[in-house]
């Protein structure tokens, strides 16, 4: 059985993306109407202007999607990149995930053992990287930005366990 | 002009002190790195070091950034005329004629053509920028709240359409980034707008881990298997130019940046537009259009010109109105802000050091960048053999850095990473993400500027109407749209008559 075809795969994508969108502003108009005065119309409250330029969000994301059907279809080349590329992906959701790693663990790990965690992730386990390589790129990386940061340019980051 | 003369040897002296002329050149050769490396754009560039202009006084902080800047355009051609791999959007157009001379043995003069040609037009640019601004300026400080908010309207509409995407997506955007602008509290009334209970959201996201986030994290995230590039290396010797390539290079610099400075006082993203008018031109004006496409000397010299005149032009509305028509702006004028500097038509007389300061600094950027591209093109190119596995964990690490900074808040590095993943969603799905940035900066503004509109009249919605100012500027921003909505009808009208 055939699977769905690039330019069925692409419009199917950018219906999704759309309809994100359309929830997004879905979102501010609920918010809006339930949490914040609308003001009258000479003189407009704190949810006036969200609530016109959420409604726009969603008539501009309505729109885009209209003419994207009615042109004459372009099958999307970001979208058959994804198809074309299955580990294009898994390299997005891995450096988004160690981001967020990153982010939670900044403040109790410190920076210095936070950055050499992410940059030996990235290196040794992602790229795979000689072993030698990988920990003196990752020392010098993490330890020599943060000489840079907190001594060179005053900035302060935190430290972790043993000062570190 | 006595007067200018005297306010530009005041911004000299501002310039010509050790600690602003270091990052004078620092933010040169920053940005001719950024510039140089493909997908890391002045943008991103910018995005990541803003939070060590935080700790700048405001001038040096600007000069830092605008190097960045003007530096990218600098370093964008040297892999277009090298690799056919445009460093930055504005010079795609040179890979055609810059790479082909490249092929043909004329790698060195095709890089001393752009690079000169870049001095030459990014100093007009600079002198043209120096004698509009102060007099727009002054006329600027007639301009009440209607006027600024049809101007900011007119601005958004205006890049919606010169964007790279279809207008509906860049229009979407615009106001996917206007309401995310609404985060925080209303400065009017007081209230806490949508944040959640969380209270590092009273101040809204922040313009720093968004702008990082759409453009650096989600940069990243795209680049996937991207591979060390082997580029040409030209020796210094080989740089000089022929006569006859010297020759044919004048006419096409000049015209490159009167087009270009004209072009980038539009808003968005002019620079990328004004190096494709400019080719166009030089094509039409050439008595052998044939030779465009193999290797032309004026295909390179005009655009790369135009682009770096862009630049500059781009600066007037900033620094005259003090209102940031493309993204680029929006950055430098948010770092003014926060150093506490009330960007407007005030900042000429208030902050004369800073004004002319700035001015000051794109003459001497601009001298740095020839020094720096010519010589060290070596230098530049190596950049492009660190192998890509290197490269991405160093980029992440400085975005992570660059956003912790500003606060030391965890928040907004979990900020930064949504945008990351929101940036990626939408640029795949073919979706242009600065007008997000530009309407995230220009939200408060729009709304205030509405409202205050609004107290003037007492409610009366005929006052844009009712001051000629707004409302020509309305009138072009809805010209705008219909440019784009008016081909469609009319398409749709014969469809229906056929049938």
């Amino acid at each position: 059985m055939n699977g769905p075809r690039p330019n069925d795969r692409s419009r199917a994508y950018q219906r999704m993306g759309v309809a994100a969108i359309v929830g997004t502003g879905l979102v501010f108009i609920w918010r809006s109407l339930a949490d914040l005065p609308l003001g009258t119309i000479e003189n407009p409250g704190p949810a006036a202007i969200p609530l016109a330029l959420a409604t726009l969000l969603v008539v501009f994301a309505l729109w885009s999607l209209k003419t994207e059907t009615s042109s004459v279809f372009d099958p999307g080349e970001a979208a058959d990149d994804a198809a074309a590329e299955p580990g294009a992906l898994r390299h997005a959701i891995l450096v988004l995930v160690a981001v967020t790693a990153a982010a939670v663990a900044i403040n109790p790990l410190g920076y210095r053992l936070t950055m050499l965690a992410l940059l030996l992730f990235f290196l040794g386990v992602v790229e795979r990287k000689r072993i030698l390589v990988v920990l003196i790129v990752s020392f010098a990386l993490s330890f020599g930005s943060y000489a840079l940061f907190d001594h060179l340019l005053k900035v302060t980051l935190p430290t972790g366990p043993f000062g570190i | 002009m006595a007067d200018t003369l005297q306010n530009l040897l005041l911004g000299f002296q501002v310039v010509l002190t050790p600690s602003v002329l270091i990052y004078a050149f620092l933010g040169c050769l920053i940005g001719t790195i950024v510039g140089v490396l493909p997908g890391l754009g002045p943008l991103a560039g910018m995005s990541m070091l803003l939070p060590i202009s935080f700790g700048l006084p405001p001038t040096t902080a600007i000069v830092l950034l605008a190097g960045i800047y003007y530096g990218a355009m600098y370093g964008g051609s040297t892999t277009s005329i090298l690799m056919r791999i445009p460093g930055e959007a504005a010079s795609v157009i040179t890979c055609i004629d810059g790479h082909e001379m490249a092929r043909q043995g004329r790698a060195g003069p095709a890089l001393a053509i752009a690079a000169i040609g870049s001095f030459v037009a990014g100093t007009g640019g600079v002198v043209m920028l120096m004698l509009l601004a102060p007099p727009l300026a002054s006329l600027a400080l007639a301009f009440g709240p209607p006027e600024v908010f049809a101007l900011l309207l007119m601005g958004l509409l205006v890049l919606s359409y010169i964007s790279s995407g279809p207008m509906p997506k860049s229009l979407t955007m615009a106001a996917l980034g206007l309401l995310l602008g609404m985060i925080g509290i209303d400065p009017m009334s007081g209230y806490n707008r949508f944040s959640a209970g969380i209270p590092e959201l009273a101040d809204g996201l922040g313009v720093i881990p968004l702008a990082v986030g759409l453009f650096g994290v989600s940069e990243i995230m795209l680049t996937f298997g991207a591979r060390v590039m082997r580029p040409m290396k030209p020796r210094l010797t080989e740089l000089v130019p022929s006569r006859e390539e010297a020759r044919s290079s004048v006419g096409p610099i000049w015209r490159g940046t009167v087009i270009g400075f004209l072009i980038g006082i539009i808003p968005g993203s002019a620079h990328v537009l004004s190096s494709f008018v400019s080719y166009a031109v030089e094509k039409r004006l050439s008595r052998h259009p044939e030779r465009f496409g193999k290797g032309a000397v004026e295909g390179v010299a005009g655009p790369e010109s135009a682009n770096n005149a862009a630049a500059s032009g781009s600066f007037v509305p900033m620094l005259a109105l003090g209102v940031p028509l493309g993204p680029v702006q929006a950055i430098l004028i948010a770092v003014l802000i926060v150093l506490g500097i009330t960007p407007g038509p005030l900042l000429i007389t208030q902050h004369p050091e800073l004004f002319w300061g700035f001015i000051a600094s794109m003459y001497v950027g601009n001298l740095v960048l020839l020094i720096l591209n010519l010589p060290l093109v070596g230098l530049f190119v190596w950049f492009l053999r660190i192998p890509y596995a290197y490269l991405y964990p160093t980029i992440l690490l400085c975005c992570i850095v660059g956003v912790y900074t500003v606060n030391s808040s965890m928040v907004e590095l979990l900020i930064m990473a949504a945008a990351g993943a929101a940036g990626y969603l939408l640029r795949r799905l073919q979706y242009d993400v600065a007008p997000i940035v530009l309407g995230y900066i220009l939200s408060p503004m729009l709304e205030m500027s509405f409202r205050q509109s609004l107290a003037m009249s007492g409610g009366d919605y005929l006052i844009f109407f009712h001051r000629p100012f707004a409302t020509t500027l309305l009138a072009i921003g809805v010209g705008v749209l219909l440019l784009d909505i008016a081909p469609s009808l009319l398409r749709r009208r014969a469809h229906q008559t056929a049938d």
